[in-house]
């Protein structure tokens, strides 16, 4: 009998080409596609705000973040896409049971839509991830007015992204819509050639 | 031009898109001058020098529509606001 089991495919994987690009020897810039990741995005029902965030803190241990931050614990993200809208990610173990732990948590009180499918989301790090970043993305990157935790759904390169940032390195995360991953990709591309870059597939280990 | 957007903060105006005037109030399509007052609520506005009330999207940011209050003489923009108190709940 056929085997009809569904797996998850990589958004970006025909188009990652492992190793080093652009500027010859350096690196400024490393690129990689986050895999193995559940999205949701979690919208509050009408007056349900309060109750929502006080189960997610139960349930996750987060406190839900305020406009343009973001806030984890154990390989869970939560970040603001707009008024009592979070995208979700797990990574981990929660790739496979964040769905059904945010059901068990807030079902009553939340819309929860399964958006692991629709969205690629390309990790961004290194000492001129920043500068390279600024080339298209339309809001202010300087570590004095955007740090890890910080967050933003803006306008880059011709598409709506939701972009935060992850650590001091810095590392970025940016999704868009599925569709308009390779896009971003031969921009961010681009945009890191004169840096020197390298493209990670490490991650991708599943067959895709 | 920058807008300044209630839940993101300033942003650059290249993330909204324009609607028009706003405050407008729909018609009764059963009043007896549906058909003028549908005319008017379409097609009229004030068109006003000055400060005046608009409806914009912020369409690549957090997808709410804004009330934003411009100075059409000078394009100064002096605030905005949810124009859906439903949005402005769920922002608080
Ligand atoms: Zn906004």
């Amino acid at each position: 009998m056929a085997d009809l089991s569904l797996s998850p495919r990589s958004a970006l994987a025909p188009f990652l080409h492992a190793g080093h690009h652009g500027a010859e020897g350096k690196i400024g810039v490393t690129l990689r596609e986050v895999t193995a990741c559940a999205l949701v995005e979690l919208t509050t029902f009408k007056g349900q705000k309060a109750a929502l965030a006080q189960a997610i803190e139960k349930a996750f241990g987060v406190a839900l973040p305020a406009a343009n931050k973001s806030a984890s614990k154990d390989g869970v993200t939560f970040v603001s896409v707009g008024p009592g809208k979070w995208l979700v990610t797990g990574e981990g173990a929660a790739e496979h049971d964040l769905i059904a732990r945010l059901e068990e948590a807030a079902s009553s009180l939340a819309a929860i839509v399964d958006q692991s499918d629709a969205r690629a989301i390309v990790e961004i790090s290194g000492h001129k991830a920043r500068v390279a970043l600024a080339k298209g993305v339309m809001i202010d990157l300087d570590p004095v007015a955007f740090k890890a935790g910080d967050a933003a759904t803006s306008f880059a390169v011709q598409f709506w992204i939701t972009l935060w940032q992850t650590n001091d390195t810095p590392t970025y995360r940016l999704a868009v819509f599925r569709s308009m991953g390779r896009d971003l990709l031969h921009w961010l591309e681009s945009s890191a050639a004169e840096y020197g870059y390298e493209i990670d597939v490490s991650s991708h280990s599943i067959s895709e | 031009m920058r807008i300044p957007c209630p839940f993101c903060g300033s942003r650059d105006s290249q993330e909204f898109s324009f609607l028009g005037q706003a405050g407008l109030k729909r018609p009764d399509p059963n009043a007896p001058d549906a058909q003028k007052q549908f005319h008017d609520y379409v097609h009229i506005r004030d068109n006003k020098a000055g400060v005046t009330k608009e409806l914009w999207l912020h369409a690549n940011g957090c997808r709410s529509w804004i009330t934003v209050t411009r100075n059409t003489l000078t394009h100064e923009i002096t605030g905005s606001e949810f124009a859906s108190p439903l949005t402005k709940e769920a922002a608080q």
